[in-house]
């Protein structure tokens, strides 16, 4: 590359940097685990899967636990394998949430139904591009406010 | 706000307008043939003309130079702040569409970048498309101005993968349909002035908009 | 020449001068309190104003409040926000409205809508003592291990003077309507009187849960029933604010119906921007004349939003109860009287003069 070449990719790349709007950095991960029921409980129906951060930032009052950035919906309760991107400035740590939706009707615990149970995991070894994690769904209708920290 | 606004408004223009009722006393007899706020509200000066604007006012206040390279074709550069936190530097060429007596049709064409500083940082290459209509009447001259913009917003994706980093680029769309109505006024050949309503829709069309006001203060002669 | 010139520019400057004077507002004095019914007027207070601190209002947030100022307000979203969320803002926004009395809200929403602490309020509440009513709130996102710091706290709140209500929004503060880990609050509300304003149906805020349980006021009524002495507010009707439609309105007023410990509210369903043809106040508050429940409708607005929004939304609401055909027995009511008898306030004879 000439030197006149460089200077002016050099020149294009700074103002480039300088005028970036949204800045979106994502970390990929790739998640093999196991979501379950405990033993003898029913366990029919798709499962229902909300990744978190486990703490979002935020300025003293602002930062607080949990903070979904995507759902998945798994054919049901068994392996499950997920590759997620992980926004990297919105907060540290993974969670998975998981509900298994007995009746089909894609509403956890609509009115009179009190059975569909609900599961968090906070993941170990975060940040790493490979992770697994064990999900058990023992808590009937509670969101991940009740179940984390 | 609303009281403050209105005898503010009101004061600028009837000092304007005191001016130039003095300045209409002690006119030439001739009338000009074309004049500073002409060449600045009808824009595309004659050859070797010139033409230096300042428009200040709410949200918008303008600089604007324009230099006649012929008798059709005009070199301009712009620069156009909202409120101090959005500014637009703009360079451009206008060319003259139609002159006569009393019409002048001005088609111009600007590109610069976009420099937005608030909530949300807005940058990027920018574009602006517009027409000037005005309609000189002696000193006075009521002017139109109709255009489109568009800014280019880049944002950048990068996600870090096992096998690597990767980055990607992306770009939004903000459109700006705009209008000025106004009125120039002469009060030399080489000095002018004009007030006028602007209305710059922003992001439109999902956005809503507030009208404003300029006045500005236009010098002009030949190189 | 001369001739030619000399008269123009003076006809201008006078009809221009004219319109300079025209434009000010030169009215004597605020305007008269309280709203004109057929003639007479009467008193009104708006259970529903955010007070705040841009501060503590989340990016995310702060970007989505800029796009909606109008251009170029949002360029500087801050200083437009920060004007209005000061009390005496917003004790100028009740006075242009004729509006006597006003609920301010806390807010503990960090992942949504910000916080607005009860400390705030409490100073707020200072500012106009007789006038302003304090809403307390409190922390949930760390409902496993602060749940019994958190009640203690409210509680503490609810004892200071001007606090008559509890605020809660289980959409912006992610919490299940209809999860028993959080009825202590309620029994609070129920312990020591204090009614409790809940937010329904879905919201335009980024970070918002928009699930069912989270936004259907349906997931309420296990709570209402089992504490019957806690007085629930449901406001905004359930709305739908992201498709802008009614979507718990039915059930509002099928709770409202069923159980005399339900109040609904009707703010800022009826909005310019959420509800462009007006068709939707109009048929909320049609809807519950007809159910019968006009003793069960608290007036609030969800103010003060924009300069002039708090006035604007009282008359499209007043409008909307004339066109509903409501007596002035009726709108006096809704507009301050059932406020009044739910929060055990007394409105003064010059709330409506």
């Amino acid at each position: 590359m000439s030197r006149a070449r460089f200077v002016f990719a050099g020149a294009l790349g700074v103002v480039l940097a300088g005028c970036v709007n949204e800045e979106t950095r994502l970390y990929e991960i790739e998640l093999d685990g196991k979501v379950a029921v405990p033993d003898g409980a029913p366990s029919a129906g798709a499962v229902h899967l909300a990744f978190h951060v486990a703490k979002t930032f935020g300025e003293g009052d602002l930062e607080h636990p949990l903070g979904v950035f995507e759902t998945r919906t798994v054919a049901g309760v068994g392996p499950v394998r997920e590759t997620v991107l992980y926004p990297l400035d919105e907060g540290e740590g993974l969670v998975v949430y998981g509900w298994l939706d007995s009746d089909g009707d894609g509403v956890h615990c609509a009115p009179g139904q009190t059975e569909e149970p609900a599961g968090l995991v906070k993941v170990a070894g975060f940040p790493a591009h490979a992770l697994s994690f064990s999900l058990t769904l023992r808590a009937p209708c509670v969101g991940p406010e009740s179940l984390y920290p | 706000m609303n009281v403050r606004f209105g005898v503010t408004f009101g004061g600028c223009v009837i000092a304007t307008l005191l001016g130039a009722s003095e300045a209409a006393a002690a006119e030439p007899r001739t009338p000009f043939p074309a004049h500073a706020a002409l060449d600045a509200v009808g824009g595309s000066p004659a050859k070797g003309a010139y033409v230096l604007s300042a428009q200040g006012g709410w949200p918008f206040s303008f600089l604007r130079a324009q230099v006649g390279l012929s008798d059709r074709i005009t070199l301009q550069s712009e620069l156009e702040s909202a409120v101090g936190r959005r500014y637009r530097p703009m360079l451009g060429i206008g060319v003259r569409l139609a002159e006569a007596t009393h019409v002048r049709l001005t088609g111009e064409f600007l590109a610069g970048w976009l420099f937005q500083r608030s909530e949300e940082y807005r940058r990027g290459p920018n574009g602006e498309l517009r027409f000037r209509l005005a309609i000189p009447v002696r000193r006075f001259v009521p002017y139109l101005v109709l255009g489109t913009r568009h800014a280019f917003l880049p944002d950048l994706l990068t996600i870090e993968r096992a096998s690597g980093t990767e980055t990607s680029w992306s770009l939004r769309h903000e459109w700006t349909p705009w209008a000025t109505l106004g009125l120039g006024f002469a009060i030399s050949r080489g000095i002018g002035l004009d007030l006028g309503i602007n209305y710059g829709w922003v992001g439109a069309p999902d956005t809503i908009a507030l009208p404003g006001v300029h006045l500005g203060l236009h010098f002009g002669g030949d190189r | 020449m001369k001739r030619r010139f000399g008269k123009a520019p003076l006809a201008l400057v006078s009809a221009l001068a004219l319109s300079a004077l025209v434009s000010l507002d030169v009215g004597c004095g605020a305007p008269p309190r309280g709203v004109d019914w057929n003639g007479k007027r009467l008193p009104a207070i708006d259970m529903h104003l955010h007070p705040g601190d841009w501060d503590h209002v989340p990016e995310d947030t702060r970007k989505f409040l800029a796009s909606r100022f109008p251009f170029p307000i949002g360029l500087d979203a801050e200083a437009a926000a920060k004007g209005s969320l000061l009390p005496e803002s917003i004790l100028g926004e009740i006075d242009d409205a004729g509006i006597w009395g006003a609920g301010l809200f806390a807010i503990y929403a960090p992942r949504t809508v910000g916080v607005a602490s009860n400390e705030l309020v409490a100073e707020d509440l200072t500012f106009a003592p007789d006038r302003f009513f304090g809403l307390a709130s409190l922390r949930v996102d760390r409902w496993t291990t602060d749940r019994d710091a958190e009640l203690d706290r409210l509680k503490s709140t609810l004892s200071r003077p001007g606090f008559v209500g509890i605020k809660l929004a289980h959409a912006h503060q992610h919490f299940r309507m209809d999860d028993p880990a959080f009825f202590p609050i309620y029994e609070v509300g129920a312990s020591l009187g204090k009614p409790l304003y809940l937010h329904t149906g879905t919201s335009p805020f980024p970070g918002t849960s928009q699930e069912p349980a989270y936004t259907d006021p349906t997931y309420l009524e296990t709570a209402i029933q089992q504490f019957p002495a806690a007085t629930f507010i449901l406001g905004h009707l359930g709305y739908d604010f992201e498709q802008k439609r009614h979507a718990g309105l039915e059930t509002c007023i099928r709770l409202a119906k069923t159980y005399p410990n339900v109040f609904l509210e009707p703010s800022a369903l009826g909005s310019a921007s959420s509800d462009p043809t007006g068709a939707n106040l109009k048929e909320a508050m049609r809807r519950m004349r007809e159910a019968g429940i006009t003793d069960r409708v608290v007036y609030g607005s969800d103010g003060p939003q924009s300069p002039g929004f708090v006035k604007g939304y009282l008359e499209r609401t007043v409008a909307a109860m004339k066109d509903a055909g409501y007596t002035e027995q009726e709108a006096a009511a809704v507009l301050a009287g059932n406020f009044a008898r739910v929060f055990g306030v007394t409105v003064p004879a010059e709330a409506a003069e």
